[in-house]
């Protein structure tokens, strides 16, 4: 098996393998800050380092469909997610609800990603772009 | 004066007098509302500006007024590159919010013409900025984009 050397890949490999030292550093030095979200983070991004290493950098290329793809689920999941805003935002003005950002901004992150991904998925089945 | 008959017209227009009559239910107390300084007053300025925007399409050639290949192919862009900024953002503000526990700043004190500052707590929440983030975003590469001609 071939490993591609190219910046990259060396450099997403080096931020990976900073995030877990630095996890596992600031988890020893700072008892109340946990490093867990950064070493599982640095460890998928080696994961993912590795595989894409393995394969030729045409491999990756997106074509003009898969661009059209992206770009016809990015504009719908843009919409969804305005409209989450939206209406969380109407419902913290309107009524007695008072809907903390901390907690809500999850929920459009998660329903943002997950739109854009099925969004993604869906236009790819369906095909005729 | 001649207007064209279009489901999309006719659900601009009625979207407008149900916001303009929600507004007017809030001014006279019929819906409760949050105790904000005017109630009513942007759900029937939104109403409006629906209504006009309504009313202009309904009278514009429906070869005018419908989007060609290229304008359909350049807002897809801009909306799907809009997403991705507000994404960034949203993202951004939930860090502040979480490890600063930023919570109590508030986005209308870095709005030092505004006199009273407390009272555009409710224009600069979180939400609000989001909003005005992405409709700001729209705006800028929907520009950028129509400058730079070449969509591919």
């Amino acid at each position: 098996m071939k490993f591609r050397t190219d910046k990259y890949i060396l450099i997403p490999m080096s931020i990976a393998i900073g995030m877990v030292i630095a996890g596992i550093l600031l988890s020893y030095l700072m008892p109340s800050f946990s490093g867990v979200g950064l070493i599982i983070a640095g460890t998928m991004l080696i994961v993912t380092g590795v595989y894409v290493a393995t394969k030729p950098i045409e491999h990756f290329m997106p074509d003009e469909r898969i661009n059209k793809n992206t770009d016809k689920a990015g504009y719908h999941a843009f919409w969804i997610m305005a409209s989450v805003v939206i209406i969380l935002n109407l419902i913290d003005m309107y009524t007695s609800v008072s809907i903390e950002y901390k907690h809500a901004g999850n929920l459009i992150i998660i329903i943002g990603i997950f739109s854009l991904y099925i969004l993604r998925w869906y236009y790819n089945k369906k095909g005729g772009l | 004066m001649k207007f064209i008959n279009n489901k999309r017209y006719t659900l601009l227009l009625v979207l407008g007098l149900v916001n303009i009559m929600i507004g007017l239910a809030e001014m006279l107390k019929i819906i409760p509302h949050s105790g904000t300084t005017t109630p009513g007053v942007s759900m029937i300025g939104a109403g409006i500006i629906i209504l006009i925007i309504g009313l202009y399409l309904s009278r514009t050639p429906e070869s005018e007024s419908m989007p060609d290949e290229r304008t359909m192919k350049r807002d897809m862009k801009v909306q799907s590159t809009t997403f991705g900024i507000i994404l960034a953002y949203v993202t951004l503000l939930l860090l502040m919010d979480v490890s600063w526990s930023s919570n109590s700043i508030n986005m209308g004190d870095f709005f030092l013409i505004f006199s009273r500052p407390e009272d555009m707590s409710v224009l600069f929440s979180r939400y609000m900025s989001i909003i005005f983030v992405s409709i700001i975003s729209v705006v800028a590469l929907t520009f950028y984009y129509n400058k730079k001609g070449d969509l591919e």
